[in-house]
């Protein structure tokens, strides 16, 4: 009798979990057969070229991040423009990266249903390549030209494009931000004017020169409110101003992260004796209090918050956007410590993956043709702007102008403009060049730039695509680098751990396998030559 | 056979209805997952579904043993798990007997009702607490340890630290809540026994040695099994949470690798392969306390 | 009868211990109680120690003020509401049948519940399963994947087995009652202080849950309360927070002590929950889990 139970009991539970878990398969294959046929016929029904896209309304359904600082999507006034004018309507699900983004992204791979297409999905390389060889996104090489002009112009112009985008299996399964100017791909070096002025001093030069500027900067209460909150030197966090550093100590940043590029050969300075000068420097300062103590914690919302409250002396940021920059000047890295200086600029295709295409989407060919716009002047400017006459006007050279009230906002700029557009906090399907960056690129920045401009690198490397058995090689040593350089890092500029242990620090990293790491860069490297 | 069989079905289909809800809600959410665990052995590949993905083997379970950190983080799950038995498994049982023990009925109240007060509150703002306490420049603490001349240390930001503010912040939330259950053993002891030790000459002390104690042994030796039971099993929020680049060393645990890898990068099978390694070693411990305890106090889970 | 000097210096020592207990306990709590009144500048720099400084509502005018808190308020409630009627449901119609000797397999069956506490098939395969069903993205994925809890449905079905005479059941039978009467009638009367007790703990752990809202809710008119919390107090997104007061510096300050009004407001709701449940507390749990 109890074998009878036993038996049926588990009858039950394999036909519950057959029907759970073996639908999905089943579903698929038909799915995807569905989905060609349908691409075959909505290259039909697709425009070739104007507005609208699409003649018979279809709807499209977008996964993205909302950017901390914008508004939900379906209220901005740019895609509600856009969805008037390419007759495309627009499915938002648009996720704040505090209410779980990364989960959800995550398991939305699991789920083997997707939504049509990824905008300012922040897919990361890995991603792109592990999805894409799995079908999940679909191949656009081949549609890029008659569908996605724009995009193809930019890559004729700059072959370079190309090469960061293709994975290694030949196929282009997302595409990139083009950042045409250099000004949005590189961090300036903001000083306080007012506070130097006070102090009775120039701007810094050279590393000696930043040094007495920092410490004539502490401990002075420059805005008179009685507590001691300014602080002579900050950066979003720790990791970002050894970056900064490592210029100033004349190293590069090629392929997104520490590694640099030297006569054809790849190396990593995290070994370095010069990088061990610098933490030992940046230790000094720390030392004697003229670096944030909050520096190893704090969130970007609370550096940014005391940027704009000019309560910092030397602190870095891309542009002046977020801060009210007249008290602010962009300054040179400084000399002394090493031949060149190194500005770490990111590639023209700085953001990859800001657009895929799902295999569940049913109009690839309009989905590309609505996303290329984006890459055109016209496009760009709406994508940056919003809507004439709500969000922007025309100057009367022509150039794009927010609406008064937007830049010079308290909120700060980029709140503001995140009510009608999704480029503030990077990651979107974006064209910026010298035409549209009025926000990101005042005279200030543009000023700051110059200053910059005689270091940034001839050649910079985007992270390359690897194949999937080669990610996760990489992706098992890099977790491991990274999470013990951070910390021994943090600790020894704390003063926590004593340099004396440097030599454990090079070792462990070699323990960990970091040479195995670097030679994976280098093979890439030989790949693109 | 068969009909007494039918027999019993039918004056029983009440109960048998009653559980299918129940049953099947089994089913659904706890057994069929477990057919989910073979991504552990696969490269998964949701467009092909479990079946079809390919077979990968051991892959995952190598690439966990060969990670340079994995003895660091099996190490952070066990030592934070041993510190709180040691130091949390007995507050409960010290507050009990203290309530027990304690003068005047409202006092005893009070004390009683306050110290559940933290367990109603949830993981995330237990943190948020920690953070606003602990913080170098305007926690409380810290404030409080400069007043008596101390410097102020980061407890979060320090791998020194991490553990100890991870099981005394467990101590503070949960030592009332689970006092309960000895609160109540207590309660169930004879008083004869206190008389007839008082009779005997034994003072306070030694009634509780002899008397209080041994009465509620039974208690704590099945918690205990049931806590030793649950040695790798830390939960992942309040790590996780409380995790930050300067306490990694310390505060990365097997539930919050298997959250980062499998949820937020969405390595599923690496993720899975180290969960099942988990899970086994927890099922082993448990059999194994379980049966020592058998065999010593004759107590057993079942 | 008068006490001994060596008894009253015991009770003396119990006390002292037990004062210190209650400052442990009750000062993080007080604590928080008068930050959130106090200016962020005083909180900040350490000014407060027993009494708020500067007194002001602000805080809460910030926290009332934000939408998403209210909206993430109203669904915590449903969810708790809704989940804990679901789970007395479930839970004691699993517990019933399995504290009946009579129950068809019955060690088997325990078994089967039993067996899950121990071993579970991970995150993703569970996700996939309520994928498949379809309730991702909707209120039932706050409420069904954890419509059973199987501790709390042991300690019921214990207290079923050991505080209800088994004679009045079968004195029901021989009535003629049948099993659902019995229970209704008969069993369910007689529980009062468990179904209290479980009803409690279920009701917390709704009230607290986040995890559930971060992998199946995509929607955000429906995240909870503790989705919020998480954003606010944790990532400091302060973004999420309205934008009336003007000038980001002020706002990061306000943001401070806010943190403190919305641990109070987040908190506040269970806590008053808890001492309707608190005199059935003691009985519920002892019979439940310490005889079991």
């Amino acid at each position: 009798m109890k074998k009878k139970w036993l038996v049926s009991t588990m009858l039950c539970v394999s036909l519950i979990a057959g029907c759970l878990t073996g639908c999905g398969g089943s579903r698929n294959e038909s799915g995807t057969a569905n989905d060609k046929a349908a691409a075959g016929k909505t290259a039909d029904v697709v425009n070739q070229d104007g507005f609208p896209i699409v003649n018979e309304e279809i709807t499209l359904r977008v996964f993205g991040q909302q950017g901390a600082v914008q508004q939900p999507w379906d209220t901005m006034s740019m895609w509600k423009k856009y969805q008037e004018m390419t007759n495309i309507k627009l499915d938002f699900t648009d996720v704040l990266s505090a209410e779980g983004y990364d989960e959800k992204k995550s398991l939305m791979w699991a789920s083997d249903e997707y939504d049509d297409v990824f905008v300012r999905a922040f897919l990361s390389n890995s991603e792109i390549v592990k999805y894409g060889s799995m079908g999940i996104l679909i191949p656009l090489e081949d549609m890029l030209e008659q569908y996605a002009p724009n995009m193809s112009k930019h890559i004729k112009e700059n072959p370079a494009i190309l090469s960061r985008i293709t994975a290694p299996d030949g196929h282009i399964y997302a595409l990139p931000a083009l950042i045409d100017l250099t000004a949005a791909r590189d961090e300036k070096f903001w000083i306080n004017k007012s506070w130097l002025e006070k102090v009775g001093m120039e701007a810094p030069k050279s590393i000696e020169d930043l040094e007495k500027v920092l410490r004539a900067f502490k401990d002075v209460d420059f805005n008179e409110n009685g507590t001691n909150d300014e602080v002579p030197m900050s950066a979003s966090d720790a990791q970002t101003l050894i970056r900064r550093f490592a210029g100033v100590w004349g190293h590069q940043w090629q392929f997104d992260t520490w590694l640099e590029v030297k006569d054809g050969k790849v190396t990593t300075y995290l070994t370095d004796d010069s990088f061990k000068e610098e933490l030992m420097w940046l230790h000094d300062m720390y030392a004697e209090g003229l670096i944030d103590e909050e520096i190893f914690t704090q969130e970007y919302a609370k550096y940014i918050s005391k940027a704009s409250g000019q309560l910092l002396g030397l602190f870095f940021n891309q542009a002046d956007d977020a801060f009210d920059s007249t008290d602010y000047i962009g300054i040179a890295p400084f000399t002394g410590v090493a031949d060149n200086q190194y500005v770490q600029s990111a590639p023209i295709a700085r953001d990859n993956g800001v657009f895929a295409i799902s295999c569940d989407c049913k109009y690839p060919e309009a989905a590309l043709r609505w996303i290329d716009y984006f890459y055109s002047d016209e496009g760009s400017i709406l994508l940056r702007y919003g809507v004439e006459g709500e969000n922007m006007y025309f100057d009367e050279t022509g150039h794009p102008r927010y609406n008064d009230g937007i830049l010079d906002s308290p909120n700060g700029s980029g709140t503001e403009i995140g009510k009608f557009t999704i480029w503030p906090g990077g990651g979107a399907p974006q064209l910026v060049n010298e035409m549209n960056c009025e926000a990101i690129a005042s005279a200030n920045t543009l000023a700051a730039q110059v200053a910059l401009d005689p270091h940034v690198p001839k050649d910079i490397y985007s992270a390359p695509l690897f194949t999937d058995e080669v990610n996760d090689r990489v992706s098992v040593l890099w977790t491991d680098i990274e999470s013990y350089m951070k910390t021994t890092t943090a600790l020894l500029i704390r003063g926590e751990e004593s340099f004396d242990e440097w030599d454990t620090y090079v070792q462990t990293l070699k323990d960990i396998g970091i040479d195995e790491w670097v030679s994976i860069y280098q093979e890439a490297y030989d790949k693109l030559q | 056979m068969k009909k007494s069989f039918r027999k019993t079905v039918i004056s029983k289909w009440q109960l048998l209805v009653m559980f299918l809800v129940p049953l099947i809600w089994y089913i659904v959410f706890c057994y069929v997952p477990m057919y989910g665990i073979q991504l552990a052995f696969r490269n998964y590949n949701p467009r092909l579904g479990y079946l079809d993905s390919p077979w990968v083997g051991l892959r995952y379970f190598q690439q966990f043993f060969s990670s340079y950190y994995n003895r660091d983080i099996i190490w952070n799950t066990v030592s934070i798990s041993l510190y709180s038995i040691l130091f949390g498994f007995p507050m409960p049982i010290l507050l009990a007997i203290i309530l027990n023990e304690l003068p005047g009925i409202h006092f005893k109240k009070i004390l009683q009702n306050l110290t559940y007060v933290p367990h109603f509150i949830s993981t995330v703002v237990l943190c948020g607490m920690l953070y606003l306490f602990l913080s170098p420049q305007y926690g409380v603490l810290n404030t409080f340890l400069n007043f008596l001349g101390v410097e102020s240390v980061g407890f979060l930001e320090s791998n020194k630290y991490f553990k100890a503010v991870y099981v005394l912040s467990d101590i503070w939330q949960e030592s009332g809540w689970n006092s309960v259950i000895y609160i109540a053993a207590l309660a169930g002891i004879d008083p004869e026994l206190y008389e007839a030790a008082k009779i005997d000459g034994a003072g306070r002390l030694k009634r509780i040695i002899h008397v209080s104690l041994p009465g509620i042994t039974p208690t704590i030796v099945t918690l205990l099994i049931l806590r030793i039971g649950q040695v790798m099993t830390i939960g992942f929020e309040k790590a996780y949470l409380l995790q930050n680049d300067l306490n990694i060393r310390s505060s990365e645990i097997i539930s919050t690798l298997v959250y980062k890898q499998g949820i937020l990068q969405g390595n599923y099978g690496y993720a899975t392969a180290v969960g099942l390694f988990n899970s086994v070693i927890n099922l082993t411990l448990i059999i194994l306390t379980n049966k020592i305890c058998k065999k010593y106090f004759e107590i057993s889970l079942w | 009868m008068k006490k001994s000097l060596n008894d009253r210096v015991f009770d003396a020592v119990i006390i002292v211990i037990s004062v210190l207990i209650l400052l442990m306990v009750a000062y993080p709590l007080y604590f928080v109680i008068i930050a959130s009144f106090s200016k962020p500048e005083a909180v900040l720099a350490g000014k407060l120690t027993f009494l708020p400084v500067g007194f002001n509502l602000k805080s809460y005018q910030m926290v009332l003020q934000e939408a998403k808190i209210w909206r993430g308020y109203r669904n915590t409630i449903l969810y708790t509401v809704l989940g804990t009627v679901i789970n007395l449901f479930v839970t004691t119609l699993c517990a019933y049948p399995l504290s009946r000797k009579d129950m068809p397999c019955r060690t088997f069956l325990t078994f089967v519940a039993s067996f899950t506490m121990l071993f579970g098939g991970g995150m993703i395969p569970v996700y996939l399963v309520v994928k498949n069903i379809g309730i991702t993205d909707s209120i039932w994925a706050m409420v069904i994947p954890n419509a059973l809890n199987t501790y709390n449905m042991l300690v019921m079905k214990n207290y079923f087995q050991s505080s209800i005479p088994g004679e009045l059941q079968e004195a029901a039978a021989i009535d003629g009652c049948s099993h659902v009467q019995t229970l209704l009638k008969v069993v369910l009367p007689l529980s009062k202080s468990i179904l209290a007790v479980i009803t409690l703990f279920y009701a917390v752990q709704h009230w607290n849950a986040f995890f559930n809202a971060i992998i199946y809710l995509r929607d955000e008119s429906l995240y909870p309360l503790q989705i919020i919390l998480r954003e606010i107090l944790l990532q400091n997104s302060l973004e999420a927070v309205g934008g009336d007061l003007t000038g980001m510096y002020e706002k990061v300050m306000q943001g401070e002590t806010m943190k403190y009004a919305l641990i109070i407001v987040a908190s506040v709701p269970i806590l008053i929950f808890y001492p309707f449940v608190q005199k059935h507390f003691t009985k519920g749990i002892m019979v439940g889990a310490v005889k079991g």
